[in-house]
């Protein structure tokens, strides 16, 4: 090994040091502000038809139509909804909204499992293990959070866990504005 | 005028630890005796000093003194007095106060228990653990203070400790784990200290060692203690989840397990002086990228603390300055360092490099996967994602097998060469060890798996070559040998029970009235009845269950009252072989109630494992060879000045 290659080996610690430092930066940065993509604002929810998470019936979208609908993507491996879940839980309590479910790439029996433990706020769960209905909603992971109305075109999206702010802010003002 | 008087202390903590660095690093630098005696010193006093605070800050708890913020959000007149005791670091300010405590601690320890050190090496482990602590007191009192005062408008009530934190396994896993994780900064002191004096033999291999397995005992212990908590507590029955922050504790175990045996060879063969260092500094450094994790609010996590950016900025800032510095020490100073020559084929330093390798490997992927959803996030405009077990599983669990068929290998193997003929002979044990592990999950589950036979064929190899040549060496044992084969079947215990109960765990969901019951495998389940119960600060739906018309389990729903928080509490009958576990689930319509019946076996065999291999780390550093050449190297070291 000449000196020069050994200079770059004992330097390479340092170097992926200064990465993940920006990494960890960027992280910070991005934690600070939410920007929400706005690309399907305004459009129709797609189409789709897929199982219940509860039962072997499939669900599709004309089915929800004629009411608003928060649809929320969630999993059970997503440790960031777990965050989240209380307040789904509170709206759901105080019926505020239907909220819709779209489980995300996820095995129904895990699914399962994990509403039972936290309680479930969903009105109707959606099964969406391959996650095709996420590919069309733009759903880079979960959570995220849509809001749909009685006609079927998305008026709010929400990526990230779900806040009381985002909440009173954001959604309640566009629930109250159709009432 | 308590908080006050802690906070004072907290400070004149902070003085001291800068007093170590002066010191410390002056005295060594100089070659001064009279200098590293004030460095020991002042760890006395700085031990002392952070001491008071702690108890102080307990104090304030105990005496629900709610005119102090950080009192006032996590405590409350109805905690029992032993939540109030661990609600000190229970959060972020009052956990880091402890956090710095221990650093303190393990000055003191390094201060006291190194008198056979060379001077210059003293000062300089010293001086860089004394400057770990000034970083670390400054982001306290600068940002955390936990005596902070909120007046004139003091509460009559405090917030109440987040009820899944009320809890014994909850008390004990934070000390430990911050034990572990600040243990290896004496680790990493030596490292700067071997760069710092150009001088790395295996006097300084043998000198470190016994610290490290310290850290390592430590933090295996925490991580365990956590893992479990999240088994009985959560109410799931799951016990690992790859959670990031879980991760940020694993990353510092896995590099710690490569350090400890880098340094084996380090001090035995002269081998991988250079890359025994940079290990003693990255695993410290992943337990401080592991703290910033937590504390910073990036990731999203169960165990995240309240987020605050002047904080994550503080702690970015100590993270750069701490392990920038430390690896451009590296860089500019390891070219001095020159390992011997060494010897390949099939021996024993192949092994333990075969050993580093494939736990690299293993903490690159999971550091990999924790992060990439920051980056990811990044590049696309504040999208999340969250990686999740499946990712890890599929790399992680083959990963271990590979290691625990080379770990099989460790007794048997030599130094420079190993003979060709113990490998052939091991290897009949192997196909025994096959042939038991297809059969007797057969026998016990009555299903064949492949991932759990290879996971127990390996345990069943590793068991029986470690025994093999415990018995040869009957004659001429050591702490430390007896150590290392006790570790790796704690090893080969825990990878069994990891594959049985991810395999073979069972389970059923169902609505119960009282009287109704459900069954599972050979067990009846009946649900006697459902009664409300009222403690100190929370309600509870207990549940009454019947197993088998005798023994009697209460799973509870518990609603803590002042945070309006919903817990589960998991009914837990434990047995060696199999755990039986019910949670409750809500109440559906009139008088059912959401079951949930699982059967785990082997459960426990993960965390007596992970004991187990903790304790045998814990015993290696009693080994007579520390004490009796640590006089020798002494000697020589005062000689060849």
């Amino acid at each position: 090994m000449t000196r020069r290659q050994r200079k770059i080996l004992l330097a390479s610690p340092l170097l992926g040091f200064f990465a993940l430092a920006f990494i960890l930066t960027i992280g910070f940065d991005v934690g600070r502000h939410d920007i929400h993509p706005s690309s399907l604002l305004n459009k129709s929810f797609p189409e789709f038809e897929l199982p219940s998470l509860h039962s072997q019936e499939t669900i599709q979208l004309s089915d929800l139509l004629g009411e608003p609908r928060l649809f929320n993507v969630w999993a059970s491996w997503c440790s960031a909804c777990r965050t989240e879940h209380n307040l789904l839980r509170q709206i759901a309590e105080r019926n505020d909204v239907s909220i819709v479910g779209i489980n995300y790439k996820d095995r129904r029996h895990d699914a399962l499992s994990w509403l039972f433990e936290l309680g479930d706020p969903y009105s109707l769960s959606i099964l969406d293990s391959s996650g095709d209905l996420g590919v069309e909603l733009g759903v880079y992971g979960a959570p995220e959070t849509f809001l749909m109305d009685a006609k079927g075109v998305i008026r709010y999206k929400h990526v990230g866990p779900l806040t009381e702010e985002d909440w009173t802010n954001q959604i309640v003002p566009i629930l109250t504005s159709w009432d | 005028m308590i908080p006050e008087l802690g906070h004072f202390a907290a400070i004149l903590g902070l003085a001291s630890a800068f007093g170590i660095v002066a010191t410390g690093f002056w005295g060594a630098f100089t070659s001064q005796d009279s200098w590293v005696e004030m460095s020991i010193r002042l760890a006395k006093l700085q031990f002392g000093a952070l001491a008071i605070a702690f108890l102080l800050l307990i104090l304030s708890f105990l005496q629900d003194d709610f005119s102090v913020l950080y009192v006032a959000n996590n405590s409350n007149t109805e905690l029992p007095w032993y939540y109030k005791v661990s609600g000190t670091w229970g959060a972020h300010e009052g956990s880091f106060l402890l956090w710095t405590l221990v650093t303190a601690c393990w000055t003191l320890a390094v201060a006291l228990r190194s008198k056979n050190l060379p001077l210059d090496l003293h000062g300089y482990v010293l001086g860089t653990l004394g400057f770990l602590n000034v970083a670390f007191l400054l982001f306290l009192l600068a940002s955390s203070n936990p005596f902070d005062r909120l007046v004139p408008n003091v509460p009559l009530q405090g917030a109440d400790l987040n009820p899944i934190l009320q809890d014994p396994g909850q008390v004990i896993h934070p000390p430990m784990l911050y034990i572990g994780y600040i243990g290896f900064a004496v680790a990493f002191s030596f490292g700067i200290a071997a760069l710092c004096t150009g001088k790395l033999d295996s006097a300084w291999a043998r000198w470190t060692r016994p610290w490290v397995n310290m850290a390592w005992g430590f933090l295996t212990i925490g991580i365990a203690l956590g893992s479990w908590w999240a088994y009985y507590e959560l109410g799931w029955g799951g016990w690992w989840f790859w959670d990031p922050v879980e991760n940020a504790s694993f990353m510092p175990w896995l590099a710690g397990i490569a350090l400890i045996h880098s340094l084996a060879a380090t001090e035995k063969r002269g081998a991988f002086k250079n890359w025994t260092i940079l290990l003693a500094l990255l695993t410290f450094s992943m337990c401080l990228v592991g703290a910033f994790l937590v504390r910073s609010g990036v990731l999203t996590s169960v165990h995240a603390f309240a987020v605050d950016p002047q904080r994550g900025l503080f702690l970015l800032g100590i993270l750069v300055v701490v392990v920038g510095s430390a690896l451009y020490l590296y860089f500019v100073r390891a070219s001095t360092i020159r390992s011997r020559i060494q010897y390949w084929g099939m021996s024993r330093e192949l092994l333990l490099l075969i050993n580093n390798a494939l736990l690299v490997i293993a903490v690159i992927t999971i550091m990999l996967g924790t992060l990439y959803p920051i980056g990811y996030e990044w590049f696309n405009d504040g999208d999340k994602l969250s990686v999740g077990g499946p990712y890890f599983n599929r790399i992680f669990l083959p990963l271990m097998l590979v290691l625990a068929f080379f770990l099989a290998l460790a007794p048997i193997s030599q130094w420079k060469n190993t003979p060709m003929l113990l490998v052939k002979k091991s290897s009949i044990l192997l196909a025994g060890s096959a042939v038991v592990a297809l059969v007797l999950p057969w026998i016990l589950w009555s299903s064949l798996n492949f991932g759990v036979a290879c996971a127990v064929a390996l345990a069943l190899w590793i068991v029986a070559t470690h025994c093999k040549s415990l018995w040869r060496q009957r004659n001429s044992l050591t702490l430390g040998f007896v150590g290392m084969v006790v570790a790796h079947v704690g090893f080969a215990i825990a990878i069994s029970g990891v594959a049985v109960t991810s395999a073979f765990s069972d389970e059923r969901d169902a609505r119960l009235q009282p009287g109704q019951s459900l069954v599972l495998n050979d067990n009846t389940y009946e649900l006697v009845d459902v009664g409300q119960t009222q403690e100190q600060n929370y309600i509870a739906d207990r549940a009454h269950f019947s197993v088998n018309g005798g023994m009697s389990m209460y799973p509870e729903r518990r609603n803590y009252r002042l945070r309006q928080t919903i817990t589960t509490e998991a009914a837990i009958s434990p047995g060696l072989f199999r755990d039986l576990y019910i949670s409750l689930g809500e109440p559906i319509g009139n008088r059912s109630w959401g079951v949930r019946v699982q059967e785990k076996p082997l459960v426990r065999w993960i965390w007596f494992g992970a004991f187990v291999m903790a304790i045998a780390a814990m015993v290696a550093c009693l080994d007579k060879r520390y004490k009796r050449l640590a006089r020798r190297d002494a000697i020589k070291a005062a000689t060849s000045e």
